[in-house]
């Protein structure tokens, strides 16, 4: 059956985005909430982030992965958004990942502890380092390759690992300042 | 404590308790359609911008008829200075509306800042001779429009050079008071965010 080259375009964007949100809809989501806490703004980074792929699909070349791909798309449009809403300050900080966060009641009472602990640390963490340590922490523990950071960041991949590697090394000094991590 | 441990925090657990998105399949049809109008409603915002052209030129060209001599000359630049200007906010408009997410973060951040800043060098190189040809324009009609009540004499002409140019002043005055409420915060946070990629 002949489709006209523009119809046959259209159908490959409608199906190259159906694609792309299929098999990545957690990850954006998940993304969308690293950079922001309160419910409505991160709903609104993804539902803009959505926006953005389709907008842009077409430059999607294959080049790189489709994954690394959204990731560019959703850390730019999370950027976008931190830039637009002055009020939006607080970042992966506020209590809705914490009320997110699921102990299971079986847990021992000090593991349960223990975890609180872990992930109010990690809240205070991500409150005091830079937007742009944030993306990397968020792309990192998305365990995404140095190299594809690299693609998302567009530094080198040699920056990216000092980077991490200060990342690591604040946070791991900061747990051990912070009571040894007793709580 | 390493990173790696808070992996299970930032990604596992966050997974696993998160509520599910609205984009399920039944709801992805409705989406795409929805991304299809706004992406028409787009089209058309743009092709709004040819009508306009053209009305304005065609105003103004059977306009000019009218005139003589130094006066057509005059209504002449300030049409070529009008078309131009229309031309220039349509690239303007254009190159705000074509912002390229998918590019990596450095060069995202180096575009937004270009995008954001007030005038950048090409916009004056592009705006300081649009300018001149208007007030060149205007000069000319002010000039002979008076000549006839104020033969030899540049007063009248001395006098619209110094209202275009409070004119003009004010109107930078006024447009980058605008741009620093408005702007300007979102630029310190761009060069904010580009000095911590250290870019």
């Amino acid at each position: 059956m002949y489709l006209n080259p523009v119809i046959q375009n259209k159908m490959s964007k409608e199906h190259l985005f159906r694609q792309a949100i299929q098999e990545n809809e957690n990850k954006i989501f998940r993304i969308c909430r690293y950079y922001f806490t309160d419910k409505d703004d991160y709903n609104d980074a993804f539902q803009e982030s959505l926006i953005r792929i389709w907008q842009n699909i077409d430059s999607f070349r294959n080049e790189s992965k489709m994954s690394t791909w959204i990731f560019r798309v959703v850390a730019n449009t999370c950027l976008s958004g931190l830039r637009r809403d002055k009020k939006r300050k607080e970042l992966i900080t506020s209590t809705t990942i914490l009320e997110n966060i699921h102990i299971p009641d079986a847990e021992p009472i000090e593991e349960d502890h223990h975890a609180e602990h872990k992930l109010e640390f990690f809240r205070r963490f991500m409150q005091h380092i830079s937007v742009v340590d944030r993306m990397l922490v968020s792309l990192y523990l998305e365990e995404l390759s140095t190299k594809e950071m690299a693609e998302v960041t567009g530094l080198s991949e040699s920056n990216v690992r000092v980077k991490i590697h200060r990342i690591k090394e604040q946070i791991k000094k900061e747990w051990e300042e912070n009571d040894n991590g007793i709580g | 404590m390493e990173l790696d441990d808070f992996k299970n925090i930032g990604n596992e657990e966050i997974i696993s308790n998160t509520e599910p998105t609205e984009l399920k399949p039944k709801n992805m049809e409705s989406f795409i359609e929805e991304l299809k109008t706004k992406d028409a409603s787009e089209r058309k915002k743009t092709l709004i911008f040819i009508p306009i052209f053209f009305v304005f030129i065609g105003v103004y060209s059977a306009s000019i008829t009218l005139y003589k001599g130094g006066m057509r000359t005059g209504y002449a630049l300030l049409i070529l200075g009008f078309s131009l200007i229309l031309v220039y906010i349509f690239w303007r408009f254009r190159r705000l509306k074509d912002i390229n997410y998918s590019a990596p973060t450095t060069i995202f951040l180096r575009d937004a800042e270009r995008r954001h800043m007030f005038m950048t060098t090409l916009d004056w190189l592009i705006t300081i001779p649009l300018l001149a040809l208007l007030v060149t324009g205007g000069s000319f009609i002010v000039y002979f429009s008076f000549l006839r009540y104020f033969p030899g004499t540049y007063v009248p002409l001395l006098i619209y050079l110094c209202i275009m140019a409070c004119a003009i002043g004010v109107g930078f005055w006024a447009s980058h008071k605008d741009w620093v409420k408005n702007k300007g915060w979102i630029l310190t946070r761009i060069r904010q965010m580009k000095e911590e990629l250290g870019i």
